[in-house]
């Protein structure tokens, strides 16, 4: 080959293969952080040598590196602590009105379920006892008549006993006693 | 870690506003930069870092001081954008009229160095928040917030070697979609672009040089 051809058409050094290029992309990024160990090292520089083309990667990796490194950090618009606390006082605030409104529905739906259940419990002992409970106020409101009459006819016999001996002692009272 | 912060803790979990507040302080730019990087925009980003603070408040008995208490918070805030980013149907980020790029805008001394690193901010922030959402994380908590791999691995509940391969992807991720953006826009305008040219230029020979010099020091 001539001179000038060469200076044409100079040799070129093979592409490096996708899973070269991958493992060369890998050990850019640790290089990037310093992370890179010996062999690691000797690795990268290898496939430095062996792929130049490579070097032009490694270097716009660098560029981007020290772009993403010098970019200023974002910061908040003034006031930001103040926003934060104001936050906070209604999320707190919000907080407490909610539990107290749940504490005031919970309160409501317990005796409400306390009140469902005991006219459900009486309705239904009601219905299912009906016998049961007509003989036990039969049987009460007999007792208590036999009761009232028991006593009444106790009183006015006594009354008339009374009324005897008031009869045959001159010096008692005129007036006579009786049951109402 | 700042040498209050423990007292702040033990004091904030006896239920002292105040102490928390001072917490808050020390954390509200490294949380918002984290959700601004994660969701793109900053009403959004606001709202998310109140939230990982508000999640922080209410959950802080169930804080481990073994671990650092950043890197609590970091881990609160990643779930809670990654909840965000889930619930969104389509991820829209504009990059216009946003009022952190004019607030980092504020900060820088030139106006001609404003203008170009104004306009790689928001090439930038175009690129990270076009990864995936897994990949951001990782990122925004090794570039911005300079955490160790075992920091990361902390922060996000996952193994270093988890870390590293993530840190990859987003970097091999952030490259493609940068080379895409260049091959779509012909004329190389951006800072960035300028930038990574002098960069090639400038550091071509050095890392390969530094990195023989490392292997021949072996």
């Amino acid at each position: 080959m001539s001179e000038l051809q060469i200076f044409q058409n100079p040799p070129r050094s093979p592409a490096a293969p996708p899973d070269v290029m991958e493992e060369f992309a890998l050990l850019m990024s640790l290089a990037l952080d310093d992370l890179l160990d010996a062999v690691e090292q000797q690795r990268f520089a290898a496939l430095l040598d062996q792929y130049p083309e490579l070097a032009e990667e490694w270097n716009e990796w660098c560029a981007l590196d020290t772009a993403l490194a010098s970019q200023p950090r974002a910061i908040p618009t003034p006031g930001f602590v103040d926003r934060f606390e104001q936050r906070l006082a209604t999320q707190e605030a919000r907080q407490q009105q909610w539990v107290i409104s749940l504490s005031v529905a919970a309160t409501l739906v317990t005796m409400a379920v306390v009140l469902v259940t005991l006219v459900s419990t009486g309705a239904a002992a009601f219905s299912a006892q009906s016998v049961w409970i007509g003989e036990q106020v039969h049987t009460l409101t007999y007792t208590l008549v036999l009761a009232d009459r028991w006593l009444s006819t106790l009183v006015n016999t006594a009354l008339v006993l009374l009324e005897r001996r008031r009869r045959a002692s001159p010096g008692w009272p005129t007036r006579s006693w009786s049951w109402p | 870690m700042n040498e209050h912060e423990q007292t702040w803790v033990d004091a904030a979990r006896q239920g002292d506003k105040q102490a928390f507040g001072l917490l808050v302080q020390a954390y509200e730019r490294p949380i918002f930069n984290l959700t601004y990087r994660m969701l793109g925009s900053a009403e959004e980003a606001e709202d998310a870092a109140q939230e990982t603070f508000l999640r922080a408040y209410s959950r802080l008995n169930q804080y481990d001081p073994a671990m650092k208490f950043s890197t609590w918070l970091f881990s609160i805030a990643n779930h809670h954008c990654i909840d965000r980013l889930r619930k969104r149907r389509v991820t829209y980020i504009s990059i216009d009229d946003n009022p952190v790029l004019e607030n980092m805008e504020s900060e820088l001394p030139h106006p001609e160095s404003q203008a170009v690193d104004m306009e790689q901010a928001q090439a930038m922030q175009g690129l990270v928040a076009q990864l995936d959402p897994d990949y951001r994380t990782p990122l925004v908590l090794r570039y911005w917030e300079e955490l160790s791999y075992e920091e990361i691995a902390t922060s996000l509940n996952m193994t270093v070697a988890a870390v590293k391969s993530r840190l990859f992807r987003a970097r091999q991720q952030l490259m493609a979609l940068y080379q895409k953006q260049q091959a779509a826009t012909a004329p190389p305008s951006s800072g960035f672009k300028q930038a990574a040219a002098a960069e090639r230029r400038a550091t071509t020979k050095a890392n390969v040089l530094h990195l023989r010099l490392g292997l021949s020091g072996l």
